[in-house]
């Protein structure tokens, strides 16, 4: 049939291509319907690049320059020592650990969630984790302080038993502490992500697991876990770099005491520069775009490997 | 080499066993999806499930499989009652309707899955995959994944899965009804070729009356959670016991008549018809309603005729005839294409039974 269409072509071609409306007069329409259909991402993509891209590359550049505009290293030199080192390893700390956290406790909330055959707790399981996955800042470091700080309700009722939790090695104001307070909306953030694929999930293959034998945990190690395998990595990455970029709710918590790179990036805009520091922010910057980066290539990779059956 | 290897696979299955439903009850909160329904399948034999939507027949089926909790009833595969094992421990294969390979694991990973679950060594695995696909000549397609075949493709690899395990006992779930017409033709009688090779007890579910008569040794029709008739396709066609069966499997004409005398009914615009009054005795002159199917009727072209023809239906090698009357009746008639060409717009038609009515009831 190819073929045919092909020797059909190459004769019309040869005779000029005048004597009926053939594929050749067709191209051109087709093309110009595509033309027409992308003209709607024009305004994203004008978006993007004028408060992604123009500005990430603008601070690759000026990471690279000193203060009077010279070519320098030392700005990123300066990013990899001292307090701002530890700042970077503060925040890939923290972001793993409330990513991974997070990601195992969301996706057992959304199989719950999907378990349920009430659809009155689904619905307000996602309306809610939609406003919980949206929530940070000061309202939220309050929360936390008013229930788990020196003085919470929470601490004070523990303390009234007998157990102070601040004397045994807690701290809402650590990385720790951190890790917790993020959950709040990391969690949330997780069950939207997470239940669409769970839902996607068919019943005829728990059926059919069970009727070759297999029990139910069985069934998750070969069937159900490869498969939510690729949207459970995406949503760790999604995770991971929400937690890496938060900055409102940390600052609130710790007034900037736990050295945290947005919160080392907000001293910076703010003007708190020493001398020779000028471009000090943007090689900050340029460094969390770099680990954002990785992070995503890395999901790539594992995305390929654990979705060999979707290509 | 297929011949070699469909030989060592039956050895594995000539021993079908003997299945029977007891009593089978499911409720869903009010609604009965199962009435105490009884049922039992020979050694060997395929028992077609038949019924409209939501008359039962998927439940049953689920509920032989374990799949399916029960409010009442027993559950016997050969001299074993099952109804507490669950799905896992029953050795029942079970092809779904779509959609049930693992999108995960190829073509030979689906088919090696429940053999992987029993701890089958590799190499035995890899050594009946290759049988079982071979069965089902997909051989060559050993290594792809469910979305790179067709629909009749992935209904193959799944039957092949569900025997790989040496099931006792095959359930099959309308396993043709996503698939396109040619394709569903050709895979009925592929699974019924290798049900009949292997020796398999199986039960088929469906709702096409076509398939049901092809495939099975017996047809159990069911309506609202209880079987109305199990008989051999022939004699669930040609004797059905109630108006429903009549009526669903095959089509059926519905005519007012009068008894006339013990083998004899008289249709109203057609005349004396035979009927089998051995279980439905009526008396003389007792009104009745009588079902007659559309090849049991002769057409006659004359000029006393009040029946005239409305429309026609090319069916190959025979033709539908929707006929009317003045009295606004209408009736259905199929002849063999040859007679038909004979039958124009215009003609004036008489109608005689040809054979039977096919049930007579009180009107």
């Amino acid at each position: 049939m190819a073929s045919s269409t092909n020797v059909e072509e190459s004769a019309q071609s040869r005779a000029g291509g005048v004597s009926s409306p053939g594929p050749t007069e067709l191209r051109p329409k087709r093309s110009r319907r595509r033309w027409h259909n992308g003209i709607g991402t024009v305004p994203f993509l004008v978006y993007l690049g004028l408060f992604l891209v123009i500005p990430a590359i603008s601070v690759v550049v000026t990471a690279f320059q000193s203060g009077a505009g010279h070519f320098t290293l030392s700005n990123f030199n300066e990013a990899v020592h001292g307090v701002y080192l530890k700042s970077f390893i503060n925040s890939i700390q923290l972001s793993f650990a409330a990513a991974i956290v997070a990601t195992v406790l969301g996706v057992l909330a959304s199989l719950a969630v999907c378990a349920s055959s009430n659809r009155i707790v689904r619905a307000l399981v996602s309306s809610g984790s939609a406003v919980f996955a949206n929530t940070g800042g000061v309202p939220l470091a309050f929360s936390f302080i008013a229930t788990v700080g020196n003085f919470g309700v929470i601490t004070k009722l523990l303390t009234d038993a007998g157990f102070n939790p601040y004397d045994h090695g807690f701290s809402l104001y650590s990385v720790f502490g951190l890790t917790i307070v993020y959950q709040y909306f990391l969690i949330p953030l997780m069950v939207l992500i997470m239940i669409p694929p769970i839902e996607a999930l068919r019943k005829e293959w728990v059926d059919a697991s069970s009727s070759l034998g297999a029990t139910r945990a069985q069934f998750w190690r070969w069937v159900g876990i490869p498969l939510l395998a690729p949207p459970i990595l995406a949503a760790f990455i999604v995770l991971f770099t929400d937690a890496f970029a938060a900055y409102a709710t940390a600052e609130a918590l710790t007034s900037g005491t736990i050295s945290l790179v947005p919160i080392q990036l907000g001293a910076l805009i703010s003007g708190n520069v020493l001398a020779g520091q000028t471009n000090l922010g943007d090689a900050l910057g340029a460094g969390m775009i770099a680990i954002v980066l990785v992070a995503g290539f890395l999901y790539a990779y594992v995305q390929r490997k654990a979705s060999k059956w979707l290509r | 080499m297929t011949q070699a290897t469909n030989t060592d696979i039956s050895s594995n299955f000539r021993n079908g066993v003997k299945v029977d439903l007891i009593g089978l009850s499911r409720y869903y909160k009010d609604v009965a999806a199962l009435k105490s329904m009884n049922l039992s399948a020979s050694p060997g034999e395929l028992v077609v499930l038949l019924g409209p939507s939501g008359c039962g027949k998927t439940t049953a089926l689920r509920a032989l499989a374990g799949l399916e909790v029960l409010d009442g009833g027993t559950v016997m595969i050969g001299s074993k009652d099952v109804t507490r094992l669950p799905a896992s421990k029953r050795n029942i294969g079970m092809v779904f309707q779509s959609y049930s390979l693992f999108p995960n694991m190829t073509a030979k990973a689906n088919v090696e899955f429940g053999l992987k679950v029993r701890k089958v060594s590799s190499s035995e695995r890899s050594k009946r995959s290759a049988e079982l696909l071979d069965l089902i000549g997909l051989s060559s397609q050993a290594d792809r994944y469910p979305h790179q075949l067709s629909g009749g493709q992935q209904q193959r690899v799944a039957l092949a899965r569900a025997l790989a395990i040496k099931p006792e006992v095959l359930l099959l779930d309308e396993p043709l009804s996503a698939l396109d017409a040619k394709v569903r033709s050709q895979l009925r009688d592929e699974i019924r070729r290798i049900q009949l090779e292997l020796g398999i007890t199986t039960f088929f579910v469906t709702h096409d009356q076509e398939e049901a008569l092809a495939l099975a040794d017996r047809i159990a029709v069911m309506r609202a959670g209880e079987i109305e008739q199990i008989d051999t396709p022939l004699s669930v066609y040609s004797q059905p016991t109630t108006e429903f069966v009549a009526e669903f499997v095959g089509k059926v004409n519905r005519l007012a008549g009068v008894v006339v005398s013990q083998e004899k009914v008289d249709v109203e615009s057609i005349g004396p018809i035979s009927y089998d009054s051995k279980n439905t005795p009526f008396q003389t002159g007792t009104k009745v309603q009588v079902l007659i199917r559309p090849e049991a009727l002769g057409i006659m072209i004359s000029d006393t005729g009040q029946w005239r023809l409305v429309s026609k239906s090319f069916l190959g090698a025979s033709v539908k005839l929707n006929l009317t009357n003045p009295a606004g009746q209408r009736v259905i008639v199929e002849l063999s294409t040859g007679e038909a060409t004979l039958i124009e717009q215009d003609s004036p038609l008489s109608l005689f039974g040809k054979s039977d009515a096919l049930l007579v009831q009180r009107a």
